[in-house]
């Protein structure tokens, strides 16, 4: 009962993390109707806070699968609690629709944008805290890892995911002076993971 | 064809698992744009649905996970159980938007929650009968398994389906407390599954 295989926590947490980034689209939408702006204008001028947006947490969303896949590869095992934990992650992840379109709409319509992005801004602030939550539970004295992890690979992914919590903490800090710039900056945070990564597991 | 491995079982319902608790989230809609951080702030009876209903699924999932592990294969009728209770699964995000609706209009709170506590109550009733098929005789359960740990899980069944009761009597008198004693059996679930285990260990 303690502990038990990873493969049943892979395959609902690929499909929330699948689900969550495939609903994304639903915030995209155009105004129909005689009154509406011609469609054209609106795919291409309007509608630039959405695409932004959208790309911006699809990102996001695919980089925390990479990360937890990863994380998941060097578990050994998992437990109770390893299971509660990532089902409050999941939560986070799932949430990031609402926040999404808030963006969204906010920076289309010139209204209120700055709460908008805080709303975005706090949700992946609390992703990035629930997944330092996680991987401290899963390496504490290698509680679910094997012994022949060398302690490398552990510190490299301590610091990666550590780092998020300020990185993410910046696009509230940013979007109380420039709520478009926070969200610039949350996009660049993901279009930038790749070399990011790489780089700190170069240095570690 | 009568008894089978249970991989088929366990991607079905990690699929269904998956999107009913994904789907939660298409019930957050803000209406006005003007005053956004107050508007996000008056949500909160979404949130807290949202919080309930997310993390109960996600309870289930792992009280599956640890249920299905047990058994060595699985037969029609589990599977059809096994059906009846992704079913309700699946019905939970309605039940949580009217809750979640009806606490911030302010009216049909009670009607709401008291679908709301319905449908969890239902979903107790119904694990409980795929969990008593499961395990009765050790019907389904794989020969390595002790009855230790088999009754270990039937333990931790029995509180449900009384605690669910109590959250659908609850929603007569205060249909928010309803919804939060659902939201605290959630939320306490890790220390309440450390405590059977430490019982019966």
């Amino acid at each position: 009962m303690e502990t038990s295989r990873t493969s049943r926590l892979e395959t609902f947490s690929d499909g929330v993390f699948a689900i969550a980034a495939t609903l994304l689209v639903l915030e995209l939408t155009v105004k129909r109707g005689a009154k509406a702006p011609p469609l054209g204008h609106q795919l291409l001028h309007d509608l630039w806070p959405s695409y932004l947006a959208y790309a911006t947490s699809f990102l996001t969303i695919a980089i925390i699968w990479i990360n937890h896949h990863h994380v998941m590869e060097i578990i050994e095992r998992v437990d109770r609690t390893f299971l509660f934990v990532t089902a409050l992650l999941l939560l986070v992840v799932a949430f990031i629709p609402f926040p999404t379109a808030l963006v969204a709409h906010s920076l289309q319509t010139h209204t209120d944008e700055r709460a908008a992005v805080y709303a975005y801004g706090v949700t992946l602030l609390l992703m990035a805290v629930v997944f330092n939550v996680l991987w401290t539970y899963a390496r504490r004295n290698r509680r679910l890892l094997g012994d022949e992890l060398p302690g490398s690979t552990i510190r490299a992914v301590t610091l990666a995911s550590g780092i998020g919590i300020p990185l993410t903490g910046l696009v509230l800090a940013l979007a109380s002076w420039t709520p478009l710039g926070g969200v610039i900056y949350a996009f660049s945070l993901s279009a930038f993971y790749l070399p990011g990564v790489a780089l700190l597991f170069k240095a570690s | 064809m009568e008894s089978s491995g249970t991989g088929r079982l366990e991607a079905f319902s990690d699929g269904v698992f998956a999107i009913a608790a994904t789907l939660l989230v298409l019930e957050f809609s803000v209406t006005s744009y003007h005053d956004l951080g107050n508007e996000l702030l008056n949500l909160w009876p979404s949130y807290l649905a949202f919080g309930t209903s997310f993390l109960t699924i996600g309870i289930i999932w792992m009280n599956h996970h640890f249920c299905v592990e047990t058994m060595g294969r699985v037969d029609r009728t589990l599977m059809f159980l096994n059906l009846v209770l992704l079913m309700i699964v699946s019905f939970l995000p309605f039940p949580t938007r009217l809750v979640a609706e009806s606490i911030k209009e302010g009216h049909g709170e009670r009607e709401a929650v008291l679908a709301y506590a319905a449908t969890f109550l239902l979903m107790a009733v119904v694990y409980n009968v795929w969990w008593r098929y499961a395990s009765t005789g050790r019907r389904l359960i794989a020969e390595g398994v002790p009855d230790r740990a088999v009754r270990a899980i039937s333990r931790a069944f029995d509180p449900g389906v009384p605690l669910y009761g109590i959250t659908f009597a609850l929603a007569f008198w205060s249909p928010v407390a309803s919804v939060a004693l659902t939201f605290a059996i959630a939320a306490f679930y890790l220390p309440s599954a450390a405590l059977f285990d430490r019982v019966t260990d």
